[in-house]
């Protein structure tokens, strides 16, 4: 059987060619876009699964075991401590109210080192307002006054006031007897330097 | 027919023919382009595709996988801190830890001085009772209660649930002068804590009775109460390591009962 071998479509011009040719190249390099990016992607997961979620892992663990360690180690140590702190904080307001009363007799033979003549300590007493008072019997305005002023010029002794100054004329024993009331707050760092 | 009008037929057949051959020549370049158009879009089909991949692939794997490496720094960075932050945890409970001798009997003074949990009220009276009646104090009258303190209006700190309870007791005796005074300092030297909230002592100014002394005193002592479903082991550990306990208070329960 004979075979005849002819192309029946026409030639392609010069210029059709040489388009076809650019068309394929082009089709060729963007064919490659897409699998560079997909490659690109591919390096970016492969980065990001092993190097950085490892390094985040790492960081994760660590802090992991080490929040463990502060829990169950350190546990005894952070109740104690915790404890120590909230009770000191809440005794520390207290400890500011607490003056020893010892104080305030100190104080007392500070400012009258012998007896004074004409003068009788009658009562002491500490008001909630955290002053303390000395209560005096004399005769004599005057001695009042200087006892007073005693205690003021004392560094012992803050914010003097004399309070009350009374008499009794119906007092059968001594009704010319004044009875006067000193006020002051105690400056304890001072009194326990000096006792 | 005149020449003139007959050149004038001539020119307007020309005219016509010209515009004629114009409008075809402009559809048949409006045609090529088209056609242009047409075939650049065929031809360039895969081209264009691919591109469009590449540019999907670039806006919806490649930058969301940077934008995680950058969120990952991000984190890595902020987990980085935070492991710092436990690492000086660490470092200040293993210093705490090494005070530990120390803390104990700090806190075992406050326990004492300052219980935690029964009442205490009777057993302060008694106390004091017994400690009157040593110095020879005749104890003629006591009132004693509870109250708790509100952290608000005292300026007293307590956590929720975990409150300061002022136990107030008021004592009327009668004795002499050096009695109440050495009362009062084997009181202060003992092993309680009390504030004297008010106290009065008067000579009294009966005849034959020139020694003795009244005595009023207001003495409050404190004591710690947790409510019933108070945790403490919880609030006390959720305290802040570096939070450092009150000097005062350190300064006073060192002085008065662990030096001496």
């Amino acid at each position: 059987m004979n075979t005849f071998s002819f192309n029946l479509i026409p030639k392609k011009s010069e210029q059709e060619v040489q388009k076809e040719e650019k068309r394929d190249k082009t089709s060729v390099w963007t064919a490659i876009l897409p699998l560079t990016g997909v490659s690109v992607w591919l390096l970016l997961v492969l980065f990001n699964g092993v190097v950085v979620d490892g390094v985040k892992a790492n960081w994760e663990e660590s802090i992991a075991q080490k929040e463990n360690r502060i829990d169950t180690e350190y546990l005894a140590v952070r109740v104690q401590h915790g404890e120590l702190v909230l009770k000191t904080k809440s005794l520390a307001t207290l400890i500011t109210l607490d003056i020893k009363p010892e104080t305030l007799f100190v104080l007392t033979e500070q400012i009258f080192p012998e007896p004074e003549p004409g003068v009788r300590i009658i009562g002491y007493g500490r008001n909630d307002d955290g002053s303390f008072s000395i209560r005096l019997a004399t005769d004599d305005y005057q001695k009042i006054a200087e006892i007073a002023r005693r205690f003021s010029n004392y560094e012992g002794a803050n914010l003097v006031t004399i309070e009350s100054v009374a008499t009794d004329p119906t007092s059968e024993d001594n009704p010319d007897e004044i009875q006067a009331t000193i006020k002051f707050f105690i400056n304890v760092e001072f009194i326990e330097g000096n006792a | 027919m005149p020449k003139l009008e007959k050149s004038k037929i001539t020119q307007a057949k020309t005219s016509a023919t010209e515009s004629l051959k114009n409008a075809e020549k402009e559809e048949q370049e409006k045609k090529v382009k088209v056609d242009e158009v047409s075939d650049f879009i065929k031809f360039y089909a895969l081209p264009i595709f691919s591109a469009m991949i590449f540019l999907g692939v670039v806006f919806f794997t490649i930058i969301p996988s940077i934008r995680y490496i950058f969120d990952s720094i991000d984190e890595i960075d902020a987990l980085k801190n935070e492991d710092q932050t436990l690492n000086s945890r660490i470092e200040r409970l293993i210093a705490l830890q090494q005070e530990n001798a120390d803390q104990v009997q700090l806190i075992n003074r406050i326990n004492s001085i300052v219980p935690t949990g029964k009442s205490e009220v009777v057993a302060f009276r008694e106390r004091i009772a017994t400690t009157g009646l040593q110095q020879s104090l005749l104890l003629e009258e006591s009132k004693s209660g509870e109250t708790i303190l509100e952290p608000e209006s005292v300026t007293v700190e307590t956590a929720e649930g975990f409150n300061l309870i002022e136990i107030p007791s008021e004592f009327n005796m009668r004795g002499e002068f050096i009695n109440f005074r050495n009362f009062l300092n084997s009181l202060y030297i003992g092993d309680d804590f009390f504030i004297v909230e008010e106290m009065s002592l008067n000579a009294s100014s009966a005849e034959g009775e020139e020694n003795i002394w009244f005595g009023t005193f207001n003495l409050t002592k404190y004591q710690f109460f947790a409510d019933e479903n108070f945790d403490l082991e919880t609030t006390f550990a959720g305290v802040d390591e570096f939070e450092e306990p009150d000097p005062t208070a350190i300064n006073f329960l060192e002085t008065k009962f662990i030096d001496n």
